[in-house]
Order: structure tokens, then sequence, then C-alpha cells
């Protein structure tokens, strides 16, 4: 019986057997075969995906937390070729839902998308349609696809149908600005090619991290960690949002009420050089500041306070003063005959209104701005001590203020082979000297903050890896005594007083001097046109703040004294409020008890 | 020879019972085989799905997403970096909504004005203590005070452990103090 039907089972041996090695056989020759090392290629190019970690850039805060530059989810919009099913769909929605970026709301671009979508497949399956498009734009996108899925649901398979599907996206951070162009001068802004200014420029390392680029397997068993991707430092400014916010409007009031051309104004806290405020004309809306090409145009700088040098004019008479009273070259009663001309280098200096002044004391000569004393007091000063004094105060050097795009200004000095004898005089009334305003902001802070100069900055603090480093203030020299320093801010408080200034502000005693200055051109001096500035500190007995001011080119009036000072008032009336800064009786009364 | 024959058929078993025990041996070992593979494949399921979830948020914080894929609105988990995004995206929303411009538009709709020089009483408030900068994070200082602490039994292997644990007991013994 067992012998009878063995041979079955032998039989279904070998049949099993013989499918085993069939199919092994089968196996090996497909692992072997030119096509299955085709399919291992492939396979390793789908076996990784590009990922691309941005570290958030770090934000930017005023001095009291006020979010100045912060980041905002945006996408890059692209397609997979592969996925595609309806190339006009994809163009029509695309150029439907980005009518609101300039860049794609052309006529081009639904032509453009359908080129693109409609491109085979080859060896590049992504393209790029947009970037930069916003949360909510990729809302409507994803709402769109949802619905042509829903509408076409029970369409046959290979029947051309609306559809959205390949559109893929891919997040990434962008800068975004909450207070639009509010100190859009000191911010500043990095363009897609690098290039940058202001603070985001300057502290660009700090706060940027370092984007990585990593190819992350596919395979679901091997997902791995993701790289640790530092975020960028954030930085908190010295400026007070309220402060820039009333500056700036001041400011734009005045160039609207006097015609100037464009106008500066600097705050900043003499007892340690924080600026409290930098206003600049014109600005832009940083959250579209690829405009700035047609707001900034030509040659206009970015920043006036620290780009553009200008012949200050009479407000530079502060610092000659201060380096003749310093130097003991004339004291406070020292008197000047003032006879309405005086001759320098072979040049003759005439006063504002070639008027003669006669005997006039060292406040005479500043109260009434007299280019003739001042001349003098300069050559009394000698040439040496004079440019010594003027580069202790900083000038024809930067100041290292924290921001990008600083200009050194100009000071021409003996051994110069275009300085004379005659610049002497003319330098001592701010002729023939270019500056910047926050040059002349730091040099005259001296002046302010008992003989020492604080470097001007605007980083009070930033933030690295959880820990909060803030700045110390830093003395970068003191050009003259304390002594000098409190009789030239008493000299210059009673000459505003005495001339009943339109700088002065009621209860507080202020200390400044007004500046006009006429533009140099190719040809000579113009003198339909000025400069117009004031630079003035206050309260003079503890000084909180220090003003610079400079209208360009003002059409009502040419003159500092009618068209700075009174903007000077406006700027110190606003101040003494938002800083709490009470009248002088009441501080002194306040400090008693 | 006969003890020999007795003993050997005393122990010796049933024929049915020898196919009974190699049957069970090959059930157990099959049995065996089937949890280990289900174990297997129930971890590895586990761990390719928790892969592929982790490697979908990776895609959306880096990657390309695509137009299909569930959005925080279907209820999906939210990575870390993405909870980071959303936060910076709120508080730059936030700050759109309370910039110095809106602010000053609102207290204007609703009747403030801008306080004059002369407007403001001074009163002097024993202890008060003017507002200073803001203070976003601690100074620097010692780190082991701010240093996260991970306790051991997360990071260290059983061998660890167990050489940890053997060589405090070797010490207790040999009358090492701690």
């Amino acid at each position: 019986m067992k012998l009878e039907f063995s041979w079955r089972y032998t039989a279904m041996g070998l049949a099993f057997a013989s499918a085993a090695v069939v199919i092994l056989v089968q196996i090996t020759r497909l692992l072997l075969s030119p096509e299955a090392e085709k399919l291992r290629t492939a396979s390793t190019y789908y076996a990784r995906e590009l990922h691309i970690y941005s570290p958030a850039r770090g934000d930017i805060y005023d001095r009291w937390g006020y979010l100045l530059a912060g980041n905002q989810t945006v996408y890059e919009v692209g397609v997979d070729l592969n996925s595609i099913q309806s190339p006009e769909t994809i163009a029509f929605a695309m150029s439907k839902v980005l009518l609101g970026h300039e860049e794609y709301n052309t006529p081009d671009y639904y032509n453009s998308v359908f080129t693109i979508a409609s491109t085979e497949t080859s060896t590049v399956t992504y393209r790029i349609l947009a970037d930069y498009v916003t949360e909510d734009e990729v809302a409507i996108l994803r709402k769109w696809s949802q619905e042509y899925t829903d509408l076409y649901r029970n369409h046959k398979k290979g029947d051309k149908v609306p559809s959205l599907q390949g559109l893929v996206f891919r997040s990434h951070l962008a800068r975004s600005y909450p207070e639009k162009e509010l100190a859009s001068n000191i911010l500043g802004f990095i363009n897609r090619q690098g290039i940058g200014y202001g603070v985001e420029q300057y502290f660009n390392n700090l706060m940027a991290g370092e984007t990585k680029a990593i190819w992350m397997p596919t395979d679901p068993n091997k997902a791995e960690e993701l790289p640790h991707v530092p975020e960028g430092d954030s930085l908190i400014l010295t400026i007070d949002r309220e402060i820039q916010a009333s500056v700036e409007k001041i400011l734009d009031n005045s160039i609207n009420e006097t015609g100037a051309e464009s106008g500066t104004i600097v705050v900043m806290d003499p007892k340690t050089g924080e600026i409290l405020a930098m206003a600049s004309t014109p600005r832009i809306d940083l959250n579209q500041y690829w405009k700035y090409g047609t707001i900034l145009q030509g040659k206009t700088p970015y920043n006036r306070a620290i780009s553009e040098d200008y012949e200050p004019g009479s407000v530079y008479k502060v610092l000659t003063m201060a380096a003749a009273l310093d130097s003991g070259a004339v004291k406070l009663d020292t008197t000047f005959t003032d006879t309405g001309v005086f001759e320098i280098g072979g040049i003759f200096i005439h006063n504002w209104n070639w008027g003669a002044w006669g005997i006039q004391d060292m406040q005479g000569c500043m109260q009434h701005s007299l280019n003739v004393c001042l001349a003098w007091v300069g050559s009394q000063l000698g040439a040496k001590r004079f440019y010594s004094y003027m580069q202790n105060f900083g000038i024809g050097h930067l100041t290292g203020i924290d921001m990008a795009g600083e200009v050194p200004g100009r000071l021409k000095t003996p051994g110069d082979t275009d300085w004379y004898e005659s610049d002497l005089g003319t330098n001592s009334f701010g002729q023939g000297v270019a500056v910047t305003p926050v040059q002349m902001a730091m040099a005259v802070s001296a002046v302010a903050n008992d003989g020492k100069m604080m470097v001007p900055h605007i980083l009070h603090a930033y933030v690295d890896k959880g820990y909060q480093y803030n700045i110390l203030p830093q003395v970068i020299g003191k050009p003259i005594s304390a002594k000098t320093a409190h009789d030239l801010t008493q000299l210059l408080a009673a000459s505003l007083e005495e001339e009943s200034s339109n700088a002065l502000v009621p209860g507080y005693k202020v200390a400044g001097k007004t500046g006009t200055a006429e533009i140099p051109t190719p040809t000579g001096y113009t003198s339909d046109v000025t400069n117009a500035s004031f630079v003035g500190w206050g309260p003079v007995d503890d000084p909180r703040f220090l003003v610079y001011v400079w209208l360009e080119k003002p059409t009502t009036s040419p003159w500092g004294s009618v068209v700075a000072a009174p903007v000077f008032q406006k700027v110190v009336e606003r101040l003494v409020v938002l800083m709490d800064i009470p009248p002088d009786d009441v501080r002194h009364q306040l400090n008693k008890q | 020879m006969e003890h020999v024959q007795n003993l050997t058929q005393a122990y010796s078993q049933a024929p049915w019972r020898k196919q009974l025990q190699i049957i069970g041996v090959f059930l157990l070992v099959l049995v065996t085989a089937w949890m280990v593979a289900a174990i297997y494949l129930d971890v590895t399921a586990r761990a390719a799905t928790i892969g592929r979830e982790i490697q979908e948020m990776q895609v959306r914080t880096s990657g390309l997403d695509r137009i299909e894929s569930p959005t925080p609105k279907d209820g999906r988990r939210l990575s870390i970096e993405e909870l980071e995004q959303i936060n910076a995206n709120l508080q730059t929303k936030l700050a759109f909504m309370t910039s110095d411009e809106v602010m000053q538009k609102r207290a204007q709709d609703i009747g403030f004005k801008a306080v004059g020089v002369d407007q403001i009483l001074y009163v002097e408030v024993p202890g008060y203590i003017p507002p200073q900068p803001v203070t976003l994070a601690p100074p620097p200082g010692p780190t082991s005070a701010n240093a996260p602490m991970l306790a051991l039994a997360y990071k260290e292997s059983l061998i660890e452990w167990l050489r940890e644990n053997t060589s405090r007991a070797v010490d207790l013994l040999k009358g090492i103090q701690p």
C-alpha cells in the first residue's frame, strides 16, 4: 500500500522543489539584470529628500520690549512635475491667488506658470513658481484643491478634470516689521542679494543663524533627528518707540512747514551715548523694502544721520569755543572788538549780517553767532591746538555707532594738500568741514556730559542662547575738562535765554546753539539755500537728552534760529513728557525732599 | 541482556507519543516564531508609523509639503518647530495689532489726547522705581543653575546601570562611604 502511493509524494516534492528552484533562478536573474541596476539607481534618488533648515532670524525690540522686527511664516510654492494633472488649473489658481504680489500680478505670469507646469518630466521634477506666499494665500490654494477634489470625485479615472494636484509648499520664515515705516532708517533691511542697511546689516552675523541643507532619508525606519540649528540672537535697541514716533512726526511736519528738502533729528542720552530716537527722511515701509529704489532715488542716503556729511555752520562754534576755553586761549570774560571783518590766510571773514558788532565777550560772540569773533578765537587757539581738539572731538573719524553705512566726514588738517591757513578761520565757524549729525551729537555730548564723550550706540542688549547681555556705555574720550563743559553749558543756556530763542521750553533750562550754513557748490558757496541746524541739551544741571536737528534747504527762511530752533523746542516738549522729566523747579523741590 | 531489553522496553515510548512530541516541539517552535514575528511586525510597524509622522512633521517645516497633506485644522500633531513658527507668527501678528500707529489711532478714537508739558502734576511717590529697559532673558551666570537636569534612568543603558550599581555595592562592601 505504502509503495503504491509513495511516488506521488516524491512527485509532489520534486514539483515544489522545481518551483522553488525556478523562483530562486528568477530572483537571481532579476537581481542581476540591467533593469535591476537602473531601479537600484532610481531608488537611491528617491531614498533621500532635500530639507533646508533655516533658523529663525533674531527679533529686534525697542528698549521697552516692543517688537520692531519679527518673523512670519511664508511659503515657497512649486510643482512636483510627476504629479501634475492639470497645468491650466494650477496656472489659473496661482495667477488669481497671487494678485496681491506685484511681481506675480503681471499678464505673463499665467503663461509662465502654465509653461512650467506643462514641462515634461526629466531629471528635474521640482520647479519653483512663487516665493514669499503668505499663509492665507496657501490656505486659499488648499481650499480650492479640496473643492476641486470634492467636485470631481465621481469622474472616471483618466478624465481631464480641474485639479491642483502637484502643487507643493516649502515653509520658511520671512522678516516682518510691525511698525512699518517707524524707525526704518535705523532698522534697515537685507535684500535677497544679501546687501543691507542699518541695524539689520550691522548685526547680520549675530541675528542670522546658519542655514543647513540636508538630504534626509525617505525610509520611515531610518527617520533621522532634525539637525540642531541655533536661532539668531535677538536685539534690544536703545530707541524708545514713542519718542521715535513723536520725533518722526515732528520732523515730517517741520519739513512740510519749512519747505525743506529733507531733515534729520537725533535724540541721544549724553550720559550714556544711547540713541533714543533717530529720524531721517525719506523713510520706507520695511515690509516692502524692495521699493526702496523708487523712494531713495539717486544718491539719497538711507539714513542721513550717519550716512550724509554736510558743512554744519554755526553749531560747530560750540566745539571751537569749547577748545578755546579748555586750552585757555580765551576766557569767558575775554572781549573781542568786532569790526565786521577778520583776515586770516589771505581771506576776509564776515558776519552772517555783514555787520560790525563792536565789543563782545564770549557769550556775546556765541549769542550773536559771530563768524568774525569765532575766526579770531580760532586764530588765538592756533592751528595745531584747534585741529588736535577737533580730532579729539572725533571730527573726521567714524563715531563707531553700531549701524551700517556710517561715513567719517572730512576734516582737513595742516599737512593735507588741500589745507590752507584760511581753513582755520572758516573751520572755526563750521565752514569747510564736513560732519554727520551723529558725529556732531557725539562731539557736543562732551559739553553736556562733564567733558566725557560717549560712544553713540543703538544696541542696548542682545539675547544669545537664553541669556541677555547688556551693553555698557563706553567713554570714547575726554576732549575737555568738566569745568569747561559746565562753563560753556551755562554760557549757551544764558545765550538762548537772552535772545529769547525759539528753542526755549518754559520751565526747563536748556543749552544750545543754532547753525545756518551756506552750501558749497563747485562754483563756491550759494547764498540762496542753506543747511539749518540746531544742537541743544537739557536740563542743563542734569542732562537727560541731547537733540540735534538738521533741515536741508528750507525755503520759508534760511536761518537755523527760525526753522531749526522751533523743531528743537517741539522735540523737547514731547521728550520731557515721554521721559517723565519734571520742570526744573519741581525737580529741585522733589530732590530736596 | 534480558535486563537491558526490559529496561529499554520500560523506558521506550509508543510511536504515537514520539510523533506527538515532535509535533508538539514543531508547534512550539512555530508559535514562538509566530509570536516573535508578530511582536517584531508590531514594533516595526509602530516605529515606521511614528517615523513617517516625524518625517511628515519635518517635511512641513523644512521639506516639500503636498497640497493634499493634512493641515493643523485636520487635527494633525504639530512638531516643536511648527509650534515655534506658529508662536513667531502670533507674536508678529500681536505686534501689528499693537503697533504705535494702531494704538495712537485707537487712543484718539476713544477720545484721548496727548498730554502737554503744562498739564502734568508731579508728585513724589516714596519707593517708586522708574521703569527700566526690558529684560527678555536672565543675565549670564553660573550655568549649573539653569542646566537641564535629565534623570539618569533616561540616559543610561542596562549595562551601565548594572556596572554602576555593582561598583557601588563593591564600594559599600569595602566600607567606602558614598
